[in-house]
């Protein structure tokens, strides 16, 4: 309830309420109802516009910027799914996102449960370290930083390789490049996996560590019956958004396949949506790829939503 | 059990950063001797010669000026924007805010090459519009959701009981309580989006490369630009990439450590 502003025994206003002056509220409307409209317009731009935009462009046969374009109706989607290319996209995309969710969830819990036996100080300095590749390190960077480390003339891990075991190793070769796209990922977002991971071990109370120690239980009983059922939820919660997450990804995929042979067959969706709209101009294809992209994103999204209500889960 | 856990903590910090420090070390070494084997590292003299190469002969430092204009712009709005946000939201009723929740929460998964097609159709429009602020904008679709989503579940738990009941009936505006209870309760909070926000942006590779033409590009295009020429010149790449890494985390720590100041200051007193 708004109540007036009350008067001190004075006849002054209290210190607070001398600051808000009158003049100041066409200001402060001014400001707030301001930032709301540019979150409202942040809002269009993040979902209304590109969502209506992808539908309305993948019932056209929209290419480039021409004026010359006609309805379609759902054809778009019926050619894109005769085409081989989509096929090859959604499952470089499942292989990739799957991959590389396992070995970030892997890697990332791994950190964390190591973490957790290290006083706090040190603890502080290498959660700081492993933090190193997710925070800082730009995704340009670290694709060129791995492209050097495996470069078949000058990759110190290609050279090392060679002196212990004889063989070179081409890590852009066919077998090879999704294994290393994967192994990338993993090195820059594993620390994000330990992040959330870590916090959730850092929650559990000290109480239930020390009853078990005083039942004489070993480190794999404490794992088992105390850090394991505290963690459990929270993995599967970020292992769900970093799927979600690398299936959508595009620069890191785009920057390490590069624009070529490789990027052909080995590109995730995203990179085929770039392919037909930015080099081939055809907007209305790219579009219709793009939204059965979305669609597939919200159906798995809110399964697993309506998946955990169903269970009495948060 | 303590030594495998020191052993593998110490693989563990290798694999995180030994690939950064072999960057660095190799853009310290000339050009014709990085192709050597590693051991060779002692041996060669070292040199300033890539970086030198990399400032005066490159838009390095053209793509480093409109990366921290975009950045800082961002790491400022994204939070603030934020803020504003939710301190309006808090005015709605139990079921409009939940809905705005899963709308910003339904935006975060929208990918990033969906959101930059119409905002490539708009500056195509626009002409001779302002690229860096595009981008600005782009990089707001891309921070914001995050930054309302964690604000506004921090909002619930994080202002003092009652703090901002008490201003309302001392007949506080909205300003005096945004100043006196949100923005104090928030402030960590705020700090470290901020700094999420700036970071993102910095790190952005998909926007800029749609949105952005030659004259202002950011630095992730000019490095990517280094890296697609016909012949790679590593000693360019490395110094190069190694000046992005500390691009990044200088600023970091110095918005890091002046929080954490502030922090234990607060602390103090």
């Amino acid at each position: 309830v708004r109540r007036k502003p009350q008067r001190l025994r004075n006849g002054r206003h209290s210190p607070l309420l001398r600051s808000t002056k009158s003049g100041r509220a066409a200001l402060q409307a001014l400001v707030l109802w301001g930032g709301v409209a540019v979150i409202i317009v942040i809002g269009l731009l993040v979902i209304f516009v590109p969502v209506g935009c992808l539908i309305g462009v993948s019932l056209t046969s929209l290419r480039g910027f021409s004026s010359n374009y006609s309805y379609l109706g759902l054809w778009n989607y019926v050619e894109a799914f005769r085409q081989p290319e989509f096929w090859r996209g959604a499952r470089n995309t499942i292989t990739y996102a799957i991959g590389s969710c396992i070995g970030q969830t892997v890697l990332g819990t791994v950190m964390a449960l190591v973490l957790g036996g290290w006083q706090a100080r040190t603890r502080r300095a290498i959660a700081i370290v492993f933090f190193v590749p997710y925070l800082v390190v730009p995704a340009v960077i670290a694709v060129q930083l791995w492209r050097f480390l495996i470069d078949p003339r000058v990759g110190a891990i290609t050279l090392a390789i060679h002196r212990v075991t004889g063989h070179e190793t081409y890590f852009m070769s066919e077998g090879l490049v999704m294994i290393s796209l994967i192994g990338i990922s993993t090195w820059m977002f594993a620390p994000f996996v330990m992040l959330v991971v870590s916090r959730s071990i850092e929650e559990i109370p000290s109480r239930r560590f020390e009853v078990i120690a005083l039942d004489g239980g070993r480190s794999a009983d404490t794992f088992r019956h105390v850090v394991f059922p505290a963690i459990g939820p929270a993995i599967l919660g970020v292992a769900l958004l970093r799927l979600v997450l690398m299936a959508t990804k595009f620069d890191v995929p785009y920057l390490f396949l590069g624009s070529g042979p490789l990027s052909s067959k080995f590109g995730p969706t995203t990179v085929l949506i770039y392919e037909l709209a930015y080099e081939r101009l055809r907007y209305g294809e790219a579009s219709a790829v793009g939204v059965m992209m979305l669609l597939t994103l919200f159906l798995v999204i809110w399964s697993v939503v309506l998946w955990q209500a169903v269970r009495g889960g948060t | 059990v303590k030594l495998v856990r020191d052993f593998v903590t110490a693989s563990l910090v290798v694999f995180s950063i030994a690939p950064i420090g072999w960057l660095a070390v190799s853009s310290l070494r000339p050009v014709s001797s990085i192709a050597s084997a590693p051991a060779s590292v002692f041996r060669d003299p070292w040199t300033l010669n890539n970086y030198r190469h990399l400032l005066l002969d490159t838009e390095f430092v053209s793509g480093m000026k409109n990366s921290l204009i975009v950045a800082l712009s961002v790491g400022v709005l994204a939070p603030t924007l934020a803020l504003v946000g939710t301190f309006m939201g808090r005015r709605l009723s139990s079921k409009m805010r939940f809905a705005s929740a899963v709308f910003w929460l339904s935006a975060y998964a929208v990918p990033a090459v969906v959101v930059v097609l119409p905002l490539f159709m708009a500056i195509h429009f626009m002409g001779s519009f302002n690229e860096l602020f595009i981008l600005v904008l782009g990089h707001l679709c891309l921070s914001f959701p995050l930054a309302y989503v964690v604000l506004s579940t921090r909002a619930i738990t994080s202002i003092e009981d009652g703090l901002e009941e008490v201003l309302i009936l001392d007949g506080a505006d909205n300003l005096t309580v945004l100043r006196h209870a949100w923005i104090p309760s928030l402030g960590p909070t705020l700090g470290g989006l901020a700094m999420i926000a700036f970071t993102i942006s910095m790190n952005d590779f998909v926007m800029a490369r749609f949105l952005l033409s030659g004259r202002s590009a950011t630095l992730p295009l000019v490095l990517q630009g280094l890296f697609d020429l016909s012949y790679k010149d590593w000693g360019l790449i490395c110094a190069g990439g190694t000046l992005g890494i500390v691009a990044v985390t200088v600023p970091l720590l110095v918005v890091s450590s002046a929080w954490m100041r502030r922090e234990s200051g607060g602390m103090r007193g």
